[in-house]
């Protein structure tokens, strides 16, 4: 046969050439396009991938301290580890991972592009807020694995101040800067978003996912300062004795804990509120269905990041406040519940009678509702000054903020990260694996942590490296479910990876969502969109179902 | 010799429509920033607050051996350099380049000003025994522990209230460094108006801690 | 006005009276500091101190000038101060 017949017979088509800009991540391809980028969509990538790093050190953390709680003796680590090992655990996961996930990766990527802007305002603050954010960790980290630090992540005082002989100054000059960081990124969305929305982009047309970052942000600018104040108050008495929260000395702890709690009750909500903001997302999407009570999904948000300010009290229930703050507290704790019911009610609401399709990202959100709601309801237990007077202080307040953090950060992240990543990469991962790894979170979560909930009613107190050998049982429960929540984080990172390299290729919109995000190309090209978009569509526009048997 | 005005404007950049968007960005930025700074500065005054609450006297023993003459001179110079920010504002908006710059350095200069005499106090807080932090120094109100809190505050009040100014000295002579090309009101006119917001915080801080530490505990 | 240009004279009287108002309330203030005449006298000095504050927000700092966004950030500073203030201060006065 001759070449020509060849040729005739299986007819080379020559690949066509279309003349389009290249996308953000093929612009450049050097590695000081990278570190020198200003670009949101690159720095929310640089954030991903130094999330996920700090995020699988804090998961080994977590697995040492599972293994040593295998056995009530503590005879697999020394005390000193152990304490060493769940502080590692705390500080990197709460400040390092929890706070700045999904801002600072999926708010970066997605707030310009969902309100029609090129960029965020300050794009050079942006860089500069994560080259801080990656000096404060690796700083923090090497303190933390180099000295030790055992106080727990709240250093609390006066052990921190004059009793720990660990590391505790450098960790706080790390947890300091860190909060430079969140800041930075803050102001950044909270001007971007007042400021920069493209023509016609209203308010109450923005997506559901910008309302609660944006309330997210102010609670970060106006909570953090304080904590950076404790903290240098904190590092004045560790370096010149100044004792303000030493009790020996005239000064008083429990205004430490006023103030760190000022903080750090808000950073519930730093963590819970985009994962709200993702669930809106995802819910809408795979219901196909217009959110139901848009605005007071909305305003909720608002009303959460007010109400997060007025509650900080019931940390402290049982440390020497007044009787009379104590029940103001209390009181005021009960009101933020109201806000949190309406966002699920409305999700569950608008998840009824959609046409929903069970893929991997829906598969999140539905386990990030069973578990925000098991989690929400037992913070209604802790705020009840007479139960919290038997619970406080045990397994049961462990296993109840993990369902509130892991359950509704963690899901809501990697929900995020499923949904949104044919967009950032323009690649399509393993429906198949996703589903499997959506469901073993779920399962393997609440292996881990509900037996928690028994523990610490029956009376097993939290930060101890040893137990009373009747609680073994569901201690090994515990720990075995750890390792199938390790399985369900490390699949998606190997189909994730994998699809990279060999995943089919996602076209514009292949969820058919709805957003401004889903209208220009995966990935987008540089400046996001070929045409400055310009707005005259409701959020969630999904078209209205045809009547039934019509 | 009358100066000319020069055009005044902003140079838009890339990620902005217009001048207005990223004027009004950056005017939004600095007041959010400074929403942050104030709660900053107000963990402190709580702690001040409950000291006092907790332990009048000592806190009165402390205020009373506080420069207090020195700490409101310090107040009436920033209150002065606030002034010469203002018109440092006004001739940038009017384009008179070389009259913003003289103000510029006026403002640096008050600022440096109210430095000197801080650090006049720091000496004579010294000198009488006043810094209880100091591992082998004798402290005057040693008799008092509940004193060394407040005290201690006291040096951590003014110095990061002493930071936060000389932050605002190295901006405010940068801003004259790169004022003085022929232009420059014509590009960035508003970083004068920003910086400017910057400075008279400070000033409003000072007029807190003064009252706070010197005024209220005598 | 020595060292003014005139072209900025007109511009300059409202950064005048604010200084002048500030001057003359900070001596108001420092007098009473230093006679102390009454054990009451902190109402009349924090009053004192509030109107500084609110002359430089309103005057130096322009604050009205700006759009609501700008102002509403200004204010949400100090409402979040009196938050922190006034729930840590349940505690402390009812000890």
């Amino acid at each position: 046969m001759s070449p020509s017949d060849l040729a005739l017979r299986d007819p080379v088509v020559p690949e066509a050439t279309i003349a389009r800009q290249p996308d953000y991540l093929h612009a450049k391809q050097t590695l000081s396009s990278w570190f020198f980028t200003t670009d949101h969509k690159r720095i929310g990538i640089l954030y991903l991938v130094s999330i996920t790093f700090f995020f699988i050190l804090g998961a080994i953390a977590a697995g040492l301290i599972r293994l040593s709680l295998l056995v009530p003796n503590g005879s697999i680590f020394s005390n000193d580890f152990y304490d060493k090992m769940f502080t590692l655990h705390g500080v990197i996961m709460v400040w390092f991972f929890l706070i700045p996930s999904i801002p600072n990766t999926f708010g970066n990527f997605l707030i310009p592009l969902m309100i029609g802007a090129k960029d965020v305002a300050f794009p050079r603050l942006n860089l500069m807020s994560w080259y801080l954010y990656m000096v404060a960790a690796l700083f923090t980290l090497i303190c933390v694995v180099l000295g030790g630090v055992d106080t727990g992540w709240t250093f609390y005082t006066p052990y921190s101040t004059f009793y720990s002989n660990s590391w505790v100054l450098p960790a706080l000059i790390g947890v300091v800067l860190i909060g430079f960081s969140s800041i930075m990124t803050a102001v950044n969305f909270v001007v971007t978003v007042h400021t920069m929305r493209a023509p016609g982009m209203t308010w109450f047309r923005m997506p559901l996912f910008i309302w609660s970052l944006y309330a997210t942000s102010l609670i970060i600018l106006l909570a953090t300062p304080v904590l950076t104040i404790t903290l240098v108050l904190l590092i004045a008495s560790r370096a010149f004795g100044f004792a303000v929260f030493d009790p020996a000395n005239g000064g008083d702890p429990v205004l430490y804990q006023h103030m760190f709690w000022f903080y750090s009750h808000p950073a519930v909500y730093i963590m819970v509120l985009p994962g709200m903001g993702v669930m809106s997302e995802l819910v809408t999407a795979f219901a196909s269905k217009r959110v139901f009570g848009y605005r007071f999904i909305a305003y909720s948000s608002m009303a959460i990041a007010a109400l997060s300010f007025f509650v900080w009290g019931h940390h402290m229930f049982y440390n020497g406040m007044s009787e009379s703050a104590s029940l103001t507290f209390s009181i005021l704790s009960f009101t933020i519940a109201v806000p949190s019911a309406v966002k699920v009610y409305n999700w569950t609401a608008t998840i009824h009678k959609g046409e929903v399709r069970l893929d991997t990202p829906l598969l999140y959100a539905m386990g990030w509702i069973g578990l925000f709601v098991v989690g929400g309801l037992t913070g209604l237990f802790l705020a009840s000054l007479a139960i919290d007077g038997h619970v406080h202080d045990t397994y049961f307040v462990v296993a109840h903020f993990h369902y509130i953090m892991v359950g509704a950060t963690v899901e809501a992240f990697l929900g995020a990260l499923h949904f949104w990543w044919p967009k950032m990469t323009g690649r399509l991962y393993s429906e198949a694996w996703g589903r499997v790894s959506a469901f073993l979170t779920f399962i393997g979560f609440n292996v881990t942590f509900f037996p928690q909930f028994i523990l610490g009613y029956l009376g097993m107190p939290r930060r101890y490296n040893t137990y009373d050998p009747q609680f073994q049982v569901l201690n090994v429960v515990s720990s075995a479910g750890a390792t199938i929540l390790a399985a369900a984080y490390i699949f998606p990172m190997i189909y994730l990876i994998y699809s990279l390299f060999y995943g089919e290729r996602a076209g514009p919109n292949p969820w058919d969502a709805r957003g401004l995000e889903w209208t220009t190309t995966s990935p987008p090209p540089p400046h996001n969109f070929e045409t400055p978009p310009i707005v005259d569509f409701d959020p969630y526009d999904y078209p209205s179902r045809a009547p039934e048997g019509g | 010799m009358a100066e000319h005005a020069a055009t005044v404007g902003v140079e838009v950049e890339e990620q902005f429509f217009s001048a207005e968007q990223q004027r009004h960005v950056a005017t939004l930025g600095m007041w959010v920033f400074l929403a942050t700074e104030l709660l900053l500065f107000s963990g402190m005054f709580l702690v001040a607050l409950v000291l006092r609450v907790l332990h009048p006297a000592s806190v009165t023993a402390v205020a009373l051996h506080l420069k207090f003459w020195i700490g409101a001179t310090n107040a009436a110079v920033l209150i002065v350099s606030s002034f010469t920010m203002s018109l440092a504002i006004e001739a940038s908006k009017a384009g008179l380049r070389r009259a913003m710059l003289r103000f510029l350095v006026a403002t640096a200069a008050l600022g440096v000003l109210f430095l000197c005499l801080k650090a006049y106090e720091y000496y004579r807080d010294w000198a009488e025994h006043m810094m209880p932090f100091l591992p082998g120094r004798p402290y005057v109100l040693d008799g008092d522990p509940a004193s060394r809190l407040f005290t201690n505050l006291y040096f951590i009040i003014t110095g990061l209230h002493g930071l936060h100014l000389t932050v605002g000295i190295c901006l405010v002579l940068g801003m004259a460094f790169f004022g003085r090309r022929a232009g420059f009101l014509s590009r960035h006119q508003n970083r004068v108006e920003v910086l400017g917001l910057y400075w008279h915080f400070i000033d409003l801080i000072w007029l807190i801690v003064f009252p706070t530490l010197y005024l209220l505990n005598r | 006005m020595i060292g003014i240009p005139p072209a900025l004279r007109a511009r300059a009287r409202t950064p005048l009276l604010v200084m002048v108002a500030c001057l003359l309330l900070l001596s108001t203030n420092i007098l009473l500091g230093a006679l102390d005449p009454h054990g009451l006298i902190w109402i009349v000095e924090v009053v004192i101190t509030v109107t500084m504050i609110v002359i430089i927000l309103l005057f130096s700092m322009e604050i009205l000038e700006q759009p609501g966004i700008t102002r509403l950030f200004g204010g949400l500073g100090f409402f979040w101060v009196a938050i922190l203030f006034s729930l840590t201060l349940v505690d402390y006065l009812n000890r």
